[in-house]
């Protein structure tokens, strides 16, 4: 398997004035082509500094972020990104939030504009695609921006907590949704999230990180048969995983 | 900037503030010559009526001045001010130059210098005392422009990155939008600052203009004359104001459904 991302001791030091901090210290791993990739840790560990030295939006103050076998040296445009936060344009309706992404690239908004329409729907969001982000709950705005991440059909997907301001209900939907369109559309995933059982259902491996310096603890691989169903969670091997996480961060 | 409903429908309350007007009104016609106040001192709204009647051309005519050195004073100003904020904006020797110093500028009382603009650029030219108008209106511009253009997320511009958005579309599509909430702040607050220096340059050129005719009612202890002239300076006020609030709603319908209180 050729690998998508690989990070060879990668360093992260974030210089605010007078002291500095070090948000990432000696990471290294890859994630492979079609591979889903899942990283846990606990808030402040550099997760979304990760992410954002992967999308080349910022640079390692060490080692080195390869992407497709190149060097990571300016913003990767091959990519969709969705932000902790949903990042979307107050004075766009949803379908024209989605669609920023196709007008940005000159993909011709017509041609898209179905496809925009069947991302909302696949997100539960028919019937809101002409409502102003204002007029949307949190965990509806990020949705819009989920398919705003994948309307251009990118080959990488970098995901930044994306489902945590969703319900439980909606977020296990989501999983399996999101689940379907990687097997269908044979996407490279990098999926951060807080939640362990969340990185179990959904990842091939879960990168598992120590906080301050950021640092992998462990890497997880997981061996649940695919498709996933919702039933797996309830299964001894997937609470073995989650228990084994748990302990690794250092819960107890 | 808040526009005076508190919930409800939007000017739910208007009628009551058109009553409580109307009452005071009466009121003052009541007590004005109960009290034996002059006319000189305090006309009553009869006389400022009367007023209109008698003078109602000169008044038209001395309107005219002062509407235009208003409003091209405010169009200079907001010209002067987006070009400032762009450039202040988009290039980081001016931002190191030019947006220190402007913080010194925004504190010199600019009427102070409306004499010296004057006799620069002449007593009975227009542009004068549109120079003065325009100087005392269009810092509000320049500081709500600088922060309209660069008050943008991070994160949403590096999803433009991402996207392979150049700086022109980067500007058209996120940091122009952007901008016009900030932008209708600053006209609001520029355009009663321009009324202001108007009238002010034409207390000081006493030439033409309302501001002039005030300083001559003053001079003949007319009052009715300046009241009527103050009445139609707030309605011109009123009218720009109102608009500016007008393009507003029509230009940021996403803004529709938020009260004025979240503002
Ligand atoms: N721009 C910045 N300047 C200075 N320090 C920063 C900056 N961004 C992040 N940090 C620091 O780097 C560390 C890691 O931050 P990061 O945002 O990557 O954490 P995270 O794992 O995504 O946390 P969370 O789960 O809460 O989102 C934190 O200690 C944070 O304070
Ligand atoms: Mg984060």
């Amino acid at each position: 398997m050729t690998s998508v991302i690989q990070y060879e001791k990668v360093r992260k030091i974030y210089n605010s004035g007078h002291d500095e901090v070090v948000a990432l210290q000696e990471v290294s791993f890859s994630v492979g082509e079609g591979e889903f990739v899942t990283v846990v840790g606990r808030s402040g560990c550099g997760k979304t500094t990760l992410l954002k030295l992967t999308a080349g939006l910022l640079q390692p103050s060490g080692g080195a972020v390869q992407v497709a076998g190149a060097p990571v040296r300016g913003p990767l445009t091959n990519v969709g990104i969705v932000f902790q936060a949903p990042v979307l344009l107050a004075w766009r309706k949803a379908i024209d939030n989605v669609l920023l992404q196709v007008e940005a690239r000159k993909l011709g908004v017509e041609n898209y504009r179905k496809r925009a329409l069947e991302l909302l729907d696949l997100t539960g969001l028919k019937g809101f695609e002409e409502r102003y982000p204002s007029e949307l709950s949190g965990g509806m705005q990020q949705r819009v921006s989920i398919s705003r991440a994948l309307i251009h059909d990118p080959p990488l997907l970098l995901m930044d907590e994306p489902f945590g301001a969703l319900d439980a209900i909606t977020r296990d939907e989501m999983n399996i949704e999101l689940l379907r369109i990687w097997n269908e559309a044979k996407k490279t995933v990098l999926f951060i999230t807080h939640s362990i059982p969340e990185a179990v259902f959904l990842g091939d491996r879960v990168v598992v990180m120590t906080p301050r310096p950021g640092k992998v603890a462990e890497i997880v691989n997981i061996d649940l048969p695919r498709p996933r169903t919702t039933t797996l969670r309830d299964e001894t091997k997937f609470i073995a995983y989650v228990r084994q996480i748990r302990k690794s961060l250092g819960v107890r | 900037m808040n526009e005076g409903a508190q919930g409800g429908t939007p000017f739910g309350g208007i009628k009551w503030s058109v009553l409580f007007f109307l009452c005071l009104l009466v009121l003052w016609q009541l007590v004005v010559p109960f009290l034996r106040v002059p006319s000189y001192l305090l006309p009553t709204p009869a006389q400022i009526v009367e007023e209109f009647g008698k003078r109602g051309g000169l008044l038209m005519s001395q309107f005219l001045p002062t509407f235009y050195e208003t409003v091209l004073g405010f169009f200079l100003g907001v010209l002067v001010g987006v070009s400032a904020g762009l450039g202040i904006v988009y290039s980081r020797f001016l931002w190191l130059t030019i947006y220190p110093s402007l913080v010194v500028v925004g504190s010199i009382p600019r009427v102070a210098i409306a004499p010296l603009i004057l006799i620069w650029l002449g007593i009975d030219s227009l542009w004068s005392k549109v120079t003065i108008a325009f100087l005392v209106s269009f810092f509000p511009m320049v500081i709500n422009s600088i922060v309209g253009f660069s008050q943008v997320e991070t994160e949403m511009l590096d999803l433009a990155k991402t996207m392979g958005m150049g700086r022109w579309m980067e500007f058209r599509k996120i940091r122009l939008p952007n901008s016009i909430p900030y932008l209708f702040a600053g006209f609001k607050a520029s355009i009663a600052l321009a009324v202001i220096g108007a009238v002010v340059a034409e207390f000081v050129a006493g030439q033409k203009g309302l501001g002039y005719l005030i300083v001559v009612g003053n001079n003949d202890l007319n009052a009715p004359l300046i009241f009527a002239s103050i009445i139609v300076l707030s309605a011109m006020s009123l009218g720009l104001f109102g608009i500016i609030v007008g393009l507003e709603k029509l230009l940021m319908p996403w803004r529709r459904g938020i009260q004025p209180s979240e503002l």
